[in-house]
């Protein structure tokens, strides 16, 4: 089965220590094109990590974005296709599949949930697999 | 084609635009009262060919208050390829360009800085106003390098 290796970002900081108790979401890629894939899979190199409390996730979504429209974000209102929690230390490969159906197009988000007094920090790099028949 | 008689720049010197950020939607409403958040765009843009850098920044759309900014913040980079897992950012911001309540949109910001270094690491930081409240923003960027004068 062919398959290529996309990098969505390259090793990078995220940094949710800010957050006390809520959820925020940074996108890093808003509308992957995936429309040839037969698999995808989701992995997360985490280059460091220092989460005293709360956490980080990396999710991909199904999103659909259309010309007729080009400005809204049309996503599925259903479950994310791929969640990884970066629960270990680093250096680690956290892998994902994601399931089906995905659409056309992916999104990737960066979740971050924050708790009191917390360090809520890692430095990543993601990359989308994508396997075709 | 002659040359700028003030910075001898030919128009056939390069001018190239790089985007930073495809149009992309950032909800930072949770952000407690007075707290920021950065998000690294672009570890290291080589810009090293060039003397002119200007940031355009599109605000496609906005739900802000007063107080809150997202700041776009350039830092001159320089990576080394003995050394990858090592970050060399010069702390001092080159430049920055920041996105307001008071831009109304559809608008065009922008912000120009001249010789940097090798590389510029791009920034987004969302700081919350003194009271959290919602704080949403549709916006894309590009870097504009150029070399010469603006004439």
């Amino acid at each position: 089965m062919p398959g290529q290796v996309h990098s969505i970002i390259t090793k990078r900081d995220f940094d949710f220590s800010a957050l006390t108790a809520s959820t925020i979401e940074i996108p890093i890629v808003r509308a992957m094109d995936i429309t040839d894939a037969s698999e995808l899979t989701l992995q997360a190199r985490v280059h460091s990590r220092t989460i005293t409390s709360g956490s980080i996730q990396v999710i991909a979504r199904a999103i659909s974005l259309t010309e007729e429209e080009p400005n809204t974000d049309f996503l599925s209102a259903g479950s994310d296709l791929a969640s990884i929690t970066l629960n270990t230390a680093a250096p680690i490969l956290h892998l994902a599949t994601l399931s089906t159906p995905f659409g056309s197009m992916v999104r990737i988000v960066v979740k971050g949930t924050g708790a009191a007094a917390s360090t809520i920090r890692a430095n990543i790099s993601v990359d989308l697999i994508v396997r075709t028949q | 084609m002659e040359a700028c008689n003030a910075c001898s720049m030919s128009p056939a010197d390069p001018i190239v635009v790089v985007p930073v950020l495809d149009l992309m939607s950032f909800d930072f409403s949770n952000l407690p009262g007075g707290a920021s958040c950065p998000v690294t765009l672009r570890p290291a843009v080589p810009v090293a060919n060039f003397y002119r850098v200007r940031l355009l920044v599109r605000v496609h759309a906005t739900t802000m208050g007063s107080g809150q900014t997202f700041r776009f913040t350039l830092y001159n980079s320089y990576p080394s390829p003995v050394d990858p897992a090592k970050e060399f950012v010069d702390s001092t911001g080159f430049m920055t360009v920041d996105v307001t309540n008071s831009s109304t949109v559809p608008r065009l910001i922008t912000g120009t800085g001249t010789d940097p270094d090798t590389y510029l690491k791009v920034v987004l930081t969302a700081i919350q106003g003194s009271a959290p409240a919602t704080m949403k923003a549709t916006l894309s960027a590009s870097l504009l390098l150029r070399n010469g004068c603006s004439r």
